[in-house]
């Protein structure tokens, strides 16, 4: 593991300063600000057209931010062109060179910057094995399947000991089970290298499943940055709730002793910042039970309750709340019982 | 900007494209536009008494054009353009007819041998016209079986030839014109959606129905660079009329030639070409409203 | 797919019609008596003589001559006008103009093409004898036609490229030249190639542009069968198609496979 020089720990390897970028009257990033510590897995998650990738290509060096500037260990990468950054890319469609072998494709980075023949010789070897593709080191890109393809050119990128590494996108071609295993991979290797990844997805459990901090995007702005657990369990907004996985939003009036719903008063553990607004429970949150519980309870009807094996999905009346429990034969439709919405999981929603 | 993973700006951008840009452009401009221009020039001045050109504006080459001579109005020259659009006409429709037949053949091979058959569709299109022509001149030759058979049946003199006449202008037009239509549609015909055919038959549509409905309408990309392809060149057509058509049924081609050759008038040879060039744009025109999505070439 | 026999009967009887010419020409090739129709006999004198005969032998030279000295400049030009079209951000004009230039020369009739050079090579006479009818003034007909199909077909090609290519070989550290040595020029090649096999092609079977332009001592292969049938053909002009229509047949098969890889 020594052929990949970890970058120095300073704390903060990577800021992004205020990035705009406008296409002609459309604004795909209005002023986004981000510090991304050496060393770290980060995930730009949103749908399409949130701009994720018009930032990861603006820290390529593929697309010149309208203002704003990318800064990398104290230096100032906005006027570099994308040959001259220590930061390499895994594009979505993967982009290997048809006409060069998987062995080729890998030492291109190498030889476009005249390393000498030994030192090209070890690092493709190295990119070789650590992504097990010595068997198709001969081969060209056509004759490889959609994984190897991947790993190809992910081995091209790092085998240059880039800064920052970004990924966009580069498990949407495959099929969900072999996504599932890349993922694992993927996380393995780059706590492996120690290397700054950054992923591009608008896939939340891709997001969920390998990153440190996921920095959800939306309509050109970062929506709210944290740890997988941070934005799954304290989303600040209904967007983020609702994006990463499934919320019950449930509307109402501040209360002196916490929240107004229609179906009730709610007792929560901060006071929210508004008069009228939202707090989110995850359906998983939810506790069903034959007694009252002490707090938050809410008296229940059933009104749909769907088996899906590891789980149960039951649909509950009038408060109209979305639960997920572990399988009960019991449970039917038009069944009265009571729903506990917990203190701690009940999330205040800033807007 | 960035362009093409280039961080450059247009201005750098321009100034390196114009390298790759002008020799292409300059050539075409110095050698196809320029000379065109001074076509047009030409077809304004006169013809002097030694054949040369004499810089003096007239119209009087246009007029002629239009059948307007030293003798009065006559039918000769416009009888010659319409035969030319005529001649044209014919060719491409024939050339339609025998393409559908076998584009859906060529199309309804196994995939390993369709190329092969396609190949055979090319081979003649590269082979020289001139060669392809001349072959015709001694199969309608009058000791020839096919002349043999038609003077046996009372339709030919007895030694007449089958050429020089009109049929042998059509017969090497053909040949000539052929492979234009069946290429363009037989990449229409094998991208054809049969689920539409089935349908068709499905709903018990007649043969003629199914074709007109379901499998027309899909081939008319193809058919339109097909037709395109043929109508225009064909207009224009030296060779065949001159090798197979004799002298009483000369085309514009012919005609352009002769006063670049024989009668030395340059002038009129030059308003001649522009009377073929405006039918060639109008054609272009219409197929740029018909086919704008397929490619020329 | 199911066809009515009747499609196949006429597509074959198409397909004999197409290569009746031909055919009818080969057979005479190989036919004893120099004048005449019937057949007497089989001989490959007249290939023989194909062989010593100067006057085939120059025009052969010279059609080759011609076309592979056209082809090698429309190439480059065509190349570099099919990048310039496709890879930079002209004004949406300038586009449309360099567009009408690219479609000129596949547009225009060959006769009126060939017309326009008569009288502009006139003109360029009375600056340089360089323009006396000949090789040179061949050579420059032909480039010009050629370009279009040149630049046609490596467009086709950039076209199908996309821009991904060239933004990883730039991710990674490749500069402009490395970038165009390694990547873009290796990836075009396929359609330079074709392009090139086009324009030789075309440049071999012109036969109205070569008629127009060319000189007394610059006769090709077609306008020298196409004097030769106004003075009567002979069995060696008929050995000598065949032969064209073999190269031909060689050409085509070997285009094909370079193109359907």
């Amino acid at each position: 593991m020594t052929a990949v020089a970890r970058p120095p720990a300073t704390g903060k390897s990577l800021s992004i300063e205020n990035v705009v970028k406008r296409f002609g009257d459309f604004t795909a990033l209005g002023g986004v600000s981000l510090e991304v510590p050496s060393g770290e897995f980060l995930t730009l998650l949103g749908p399409s057209g949130c701009g994720k990738t018009t930032l990861l290509r603006i820290i390529a060096g593929l697309e010149v931010p309208t203002e704003g500037r990318v800064v990398l260990l104290g230096q100032d990468l906005t006027p570099l062109p994308a040959n001259r950054r220590p930061v390499n890319t895994v594009f979505q469609s993967y982009a290997l060179f048809p006409h060069l072998t998987v062995r080729e494709n890998i030492a291109f980075g190498l030889k476009s910057r005249r390393m000498d023949k030994q030192e090209v010789e070890r690092r493709v070897r190295y990119g070789l094995e650590i992504l097990q593709l010595e068997k198709f080191a001969e081969r060209l890109p056509h004759q490889l399947s959609g994984g190897q393809r991947q790993r190809v050119a992910l081995a091209r990128a790092l085998v240059n000991e880039p800064q920052v590494l970004l990924l966009d996108e580069p498990m949407s071609a495959l099929d969900a089970k072999l996504r599932a295993e890349v993922q694992v991979q993927l996380r393995r290797l780059q706590q492996q290298l120690g290397l700054t990844f950054i992923l591009v997805t608008h896939d939340q459990d891709e997001a969920m499943a390998v990153s440190d901090r996921i920095a959800l995007m939306r309509m050109g702005h970062l929506e709210q940055v944290g740890t997988p657990d941070e934005v799954y369990e304290r989303p600040r907004t209904r967007y983020a709730a609702e994006f990463l996985g499934a919320a019950n939003l449930i509307k109402g009036q501040r209360h002196p002793m916490g929240f107004e719903a229609p179906f009730g008063k709610l007792a929560l553990n901060r006071t929210p910042p508004w008069d009228e607004g939202y707090v989110a429970i995850r359906p998983e949150r939810v506790r069903l039970s034959e007694v009252e519980p002490r707090q938050n309870g809410l008296r229940v009807r059933v009104r749909e309750a769907v088996y899906r094996g590891a789980y149960q999905e039951v649909w509950l009346e009038p408060c109209d709340l979305r639960v997920r429990t572990a399988p009960h034969p019991t449970l039917q439709a038009g069944q009265e019982l009571w729903a506990e919405l917990p203190v701690d999981s009940l999330v205040v929603l800033d807007e | 900007m960035v362009w093409f993973g280039e961080l450059t700006t247009p201005a750098q951008l321009y100034r390196r494209g114009l390298w790759f840009l002008l020799p292409a452009v300059v050539w075409i401009l110095g050698l196809l536009v320029i000379p065109g221009l001074s076509l047009v020039a030409l077809s304004f001045a006169e013809r002097g008494q030694y054949g040369e050109v004499v810089w003096n504006f007239t119209l009087e080459n246009y007029a002629r054009l239009l059948g307007f001579g030293l003798f009065g109005w006559s039918p000769d020259t416009v009888l010659i353009l319409l035969r030319s659009l005529w001649v044209a006409f014919v060719t491409t429709l024939i050339c339609v007819l025998l393409a559908y037949p076998l584009a859906f053949f060529i199309a309804s091979r196994p995939p390993r041998t369709r190329y092969l058959w396609l190949a055979l569709v090319i081979i003649p299109f590269w082979t020289n016209l001139v060669i392809r022509t001349y072959a015709w001149q001694m199969l309608l030759a009058p000791d020839f079986p096919f002349a043999k058979l038609a003077q046996t049946l009372g339709l030919l003199a007895p030694d007449a030839g089958l050429y020089p006449s009109p049929l042998a202008v059509y017969i090497g037009m053909i040949t000539a014109f052929l492979p234009f239509v069946v290429m363009p549609l037989f990449s229409s015909v094998e991208r054809l959606d049969w689920s539409l055919v089935e349908a068709a038959q499905d709903l018990y549509a007649s043969r003629v129905r199914t074709f007109f409905q379901a499998v027309w309408p899909q081939t008319l990309p193809g058919l339109t660079v097909g037709v395109i392809l043929t109508f225009i060149p064909a207009m224009g057509m030296f060779v065949v009329p001159d090798l197979l058509g004799g002298a009483k049924y000369l085309l514009v081609g012919n005609l352009i030639q002769q006063q670049f050759y024989a009668s030395r008038d340059w002038p009129y040879g030059a308003a001649v070409s522009l009377g073929l060039m405006v039918m060639t744009l109008v054609g272009l025109a219409l197929y740029r409203r018909r086919g704008k999505d397929v490619d020329l070439v | 797919m199911r066809l009515n026999p009747l499609i196949g009967i006429t597509a074959i009887a198409t397909l004999a019609f197409l290569y009746l010419p031909m055919l009818a020409v080969a057979v005479l090739s190989f036919n004893k008596t120099r004048y005449g129709l019937t057949w007497s006999g089989f001989t490959w004198d007249w290939y023989g003589r194909l062989f010593s005969n100067p006057e085939i032998l120059e025009a052969a030279r010279n059609t080759f001559l011609l076309a592979a000295l056209s082809t090698l400049v429309a190439t480059v030009l065509g190349t570099l006008f099919a990048i310039a079209l496709e890879r930079y951000p002209w004004p949406r004009k300038s586009q449309g103009f360099l567009e009408n230039i690219l479609y000129l020369p596949v547009v225009t009739p060959d006769i009126i093409f060939a017309v326009a050079l008569v009288v502009a090579f006139g003109a360029f006479r009375m600056v340089s004898s360089l323009f006396e009818p000949g090789l040179f003034t061949m050579i420059l007909g032909h480039v010009t036609f050629q370009i279009a199909f040149v630049a046609l077909t490596v467009r086709s090609r950039l076209k199908s490229l996309g821009h991904d290519l060239d933004e990883a070989a730039r991710d990674l550290y490749a500069s402009y030249g490395y970038y165009v040595r390694r990547v873009l020029l290796p990836l075009l090649m396929p359609g330079i190639v074709a392009g090139a096999m086009l324009a030789f092609t075309l440049s071999l079977d012109d036969f109205v542009i070569s008629f127009f332009t060319a000189g007394p001592t610059s006769q090709t292969l077609p306008l020298l069968i196409y004097a030769s049938v106004r003075r009567g053909v002979t069995p060696e002009i008929h050995a000598l198609s065949t032969l064209i229509f073999l190269l031909t047949v060689l050409l085509v098969l070997a285009s094909e496979r370079l193109t359907r890889r």
